[in-house]
């Protein structure tokens, strides 16, 4: 009995010791080992075996994109890793403030950090980022199917600074034009609009017939809009005017660029008063002529609000803020509303830029966990993870916002009920231009944000105001501001 | 036998003597201090020793002089939202104060149902102000607003314009928000202030003959002046920090209208990263404190004989 009871016992010894042997194994697998099985594949869950039970912890920002995502599709990547993603989603300005925050202080709360394009340079200057140009030479966990090549647009160039990479692109936020389905295709105001301007009524093209809808609809109390009396007044347009807004935006790349001009030569230095800017300003501005009154405390998360309020016919707005006002009980306007890419100046074809504030996840310097966080953010914009958003976005009536070019053509994005909005998302895309790193990107867009908030309310003219905007950079930075590798 | 006095001495216990004799005061608020010590003292001794140096987001370069100072003092914004932080101030405080008074005054004159007014009129005090700002964001917001709809559009007072979306309505805006939450606090201060004057000068005066004029402006306004010139203080001091409800409510706009001092160190701070500036804006708004303190106090205490 006793013999017996001690060969078990060695038996069992020998097991446990087995079992421990083959973990150090896993652990202590070198970097230039294959992952697994055929020759040249890439395995996620052979990729992620020594992060197994890893938490990594990512701050990330709030819209209709990311809700859905990390609920439907985040748990496809932790079911193959076994790595925990614990997601904090923020508010744009939060998200902004605390994710710096935490990258540049060294905290390490978070292992992986939303930031969006202008606050690259501030990361980029204080050492906040950790380039994943290591984590892309590591055979081990580097999927080789990621073709940067297959990035949209800008996205590519955007997400490297000088030879190494930033990030991979997550969010490609966009702006299109969106505009009242009912008031366009109603035949009186086809009728009326086509009398008045010599053009059939439909959604713009340019910037100038943006204009003319936005005129066209503004209507007083009494007067009839679609068939019906007024009781109130009714307006046009409306865009962001709010001071801590991204009015920046719009000012600089969606107005001033298309207009042939800019607020920065190549090498840096400010040119805010060069007279081609002056029409660009003073288009934007003119805009709120059709706008609700308190233009100017509308910021980008108040738009859809007011569109809902069935108070305005048309707007241009951040598209991922429109899947769920235009999803079926989302709104009042849920199903009645049309897209377009972002118009262009007629007048400046070749200028057409839509200003591109995508954003990524950076891995922070600070990370415990960067080789998980890496494999995270890479299989983010792998052609599956994708491809699984975009499907479970049309199920459950959550965003999406392409990052790869594949997803154009994917027979989910080009059909069914988002049809036409994807397709002004996939236009804007197109035109994307990304914004320079400016060393004081945040000084400058708040200046910006001031003397464009001083011409919406008739303080000064945009000749007065883009002088006083180029004193304001000059005494931000007077010269060659923008940050080189 | 002679009777012996048996004389007991006392055991020593000097740390009980000396914790229960002249040092028990200290004692008593040695925690506080520590306390103070170290979330305040040790923290602003901090902020003082950053605004001398270079900082480059998070790191710091060495010895600036006072090269903050001077960059902080020759930004116009910095000046701008002063002159803001002070017009609200200068408007909205004597508001309060009157208005506080006037409301204490009546309640101490018996109001029905004052036990029951008392504490609901206390609750815009008691509401964070970022809620406050959240309430009148809903009253006021432009296209949405309640108050806006209801008003301001139906009889056309702001023609083209919000209330929080042109520069003077939105200062004035908040500076009657800012009346609106506080007033309640001073009334209740003033109102238990009034409560405690003793009854023998106003009996004295009721046999002279004197008016309730002549009774409030000799008799209960300097018997208040101490009470008065505390509320005055803190409130001046409060003010000077407004933050969460313009945060909230505008933004500091439109343009600059709004912007004030600690919105703009804010901004220095969590959106511009020039720890060094921001440090140096506190070192100068502690210094705008203690001034203004201390002329308050030596007013009070020299001029008036309150204290």
């Amino acid at each position: 009995m006793k013999i017996r009871q001690v060969l078990v016992l060695c038996l069992s010894l020998l097991l446990v010791a087995a079992a421990c042997d083959g973990d150090d194994e896993a652990v202590t697998r070198s970097p230039e080992e294959d992952t697994t099985g055929p020759a040249g594949t890439f395995s996620l869950a052979q990729a992620a075996e020594p992060y197994r039970d890893t938490e990594i912890r990512v701050l990330d920002e709030i819209t209709d994109l990311q809700p859905g995502f990390y609920e439907n599709v985040v748990p496809l990547f932790e079911e193959q890793t076994g790595i925990n993603v614990d997601h904090d989603l923020q508010s744009h300005f939060d998200v902004s403030t605390n994710g710096l925050a935490d990258l540049l202080s060294g905290a390490g709360r978070y292992d992986a950090v939303m930031l969006h394009r202008q606050e690259f340079p501030n990361a980029l200057q204080g050492n906040g980022i950790e380039f994943i140009d290591p984590y892309l030479n590591d055979a081990s966990i580097r999927d080789p199917s990621i073709d940067f090549a297959n990035f949209i647009g800008p996205l590519d160039g955007g997400t490297q600074f000088g030879s190494e990479r930033i990030c991979f692109p997550n969010w490609s936020y966009n702006f299109v034009w969106i505009g009242r389905r009912d008031l366009l295709e109603h035949p009186d105001e086809r009728a009326a609009f086509e009398a008045e301007y010599g053009y059939d009524l439909a959604p713009p093209e340019t910037l100038q017939q943006m204009r003319d809808i936005g005129e066209f609809f503004t209507r007083q109390t009494g007067e009839s809009l679609a068939g019906e009396t007024l009781t109130e007044p009714f307006y046009g347009y409306v865009q962001d005017g709010h001071r801590l807004s991204t009015i920046w935006q719009d000012v600089w790349a969606n107005s001033i660029q298309q207009f042939g001009g800019d607020l920065f030569d190549e090498a840096g230095n400010p040119t805010a008063n060069r007279p081609e800017n002056v029409a660009g300003l003073d288009f934007w501005a003119s805009m709120f002529e059709f706008a609700p009154p308190g233009a100017a405390e509308v910021s980008l998360v108040d738009l859809p609000v007011v569109l809902g309020q069935e108070r305005v016919a048309s707007m241009i707005g951040f598209s991922d803020f429109f899947f769920t006002v235009d999803t079926p009980g989302g709104s009042p306007v849920a199903g009645n509303l049309v897209y377009a890419p972002l118009p262009y100046d007629e007048n400046n074809p070749d200028s057409r830029s839509m200003g591109f504030p995508f954003s990524c996840l950076v891995i922070n310097p600070a990370s415990q966990n960067k080789e998980a966080t890496f494999l995270f953010l890479q299989w983010i914009v792998s052609q599956e993870a994708q491809d699984a958003y975009l499907e479970s976005s049309v199920e459950s009536g959550g965003g999406f916002d392409p990052v790869l070019i594949s997803s154009l053509e994917h027979p989910a994005f080009t059909s069914g009920p988002r049809a036409n909005l994807n397709q002004a998302i996939a236009g804007s895309l197109a035109v994307g231009a990304i914004f320079p790193l400016h060393q004081n990107m945040i000084e400058v867009t708040d200046a910006i944000n001031q003397r464009a908030q001083e011409v919406l309310l008739g303080q000064m003219s945009a000749e007065a105001a883009l002088d006083a905007l180029q004193q304001d950079l000059e005494s931000i930075c007077p010269s060659d501001c923008f940050v080189e590798p | 036998m002679a009777e012996q006095t048996i004389r007991t001495v006392p055991a020593r216990r000097p740390l009980r003597d000396a914790i229960e004799g002249r040092w028990f005061p200290y004692v008593m608020v040695a925690p506080t201090l520590l306390v103070l010590t170290l979330v305040a003292v040790i923290p602003f001794v901090y902020t003082i020793f950053i605004s001398f140096q270079e900082t480059a987001f998070t790191q710091f370069r060495g010895f600036h002089g006072v090269n903050n100072f001077q960059s902080l003092l020759s930004d116009r914004l910095f000046w701008k939202a002063l002159s803001v932080t002070g017009t609200i101030l200068l408007v909205a405080v004597p508001f309060e104060l009157v208005i506080g008074l006037g409301i204490a005054m009546l309640m101490h004159g018996g109001v029905f149902g004052s036990r029951i007014i008392a504490p609901v009129l206390l609750l815009p005090s008691v509401v964070a102000p970022t809620v406050v700002a959240i309430i009148w964001k809903v009253m006021l917001a432009g296209t949405w607003g309640l108050a806006t709809y209801g008003i301001i559009e139906r009889f056309n007072i702001l023609p083209g314009g919000s209330v929080l979306g042109l520069p003077t309505p939105a200062l004035t805006a908040i500076i009657f928000i800012e009346i609106w939450q506080w007033t309640p606090f001073v009334a209740l201060a003033l109102f238990a202030g009034l409560q405690g004057l003793p009854d023998a000068p106003y009996r004295a005066a009721s046999v002279d003959g004197a008016s309730r004029w002549q009774v409030f402006r000799y008799l209960t306004l300097p018997m208040l002046y101490p009470l008065l010139a505390v509320l005055l203080l803190l409130r001046v001091l409060d003010t000077f920090k407004i933050f969460d409800t313009i945060f909230v409510l505008t933004g500091g706009g439109p343009g600059e209208a709004t912007q004030v001092l600690s919105l703009y160190l804010y901004k220095t701070v969590f959106q511009f990263w020039e720890l060094g500036r921001a440090a140096a804006g506190a070192v100068l708004v502690w210094l705008m404190f203690f001034i203004l303190a201390s002329m308050l106090y030596r007013l009070f205490s020299r001029r008036l004989k309150l204290f």
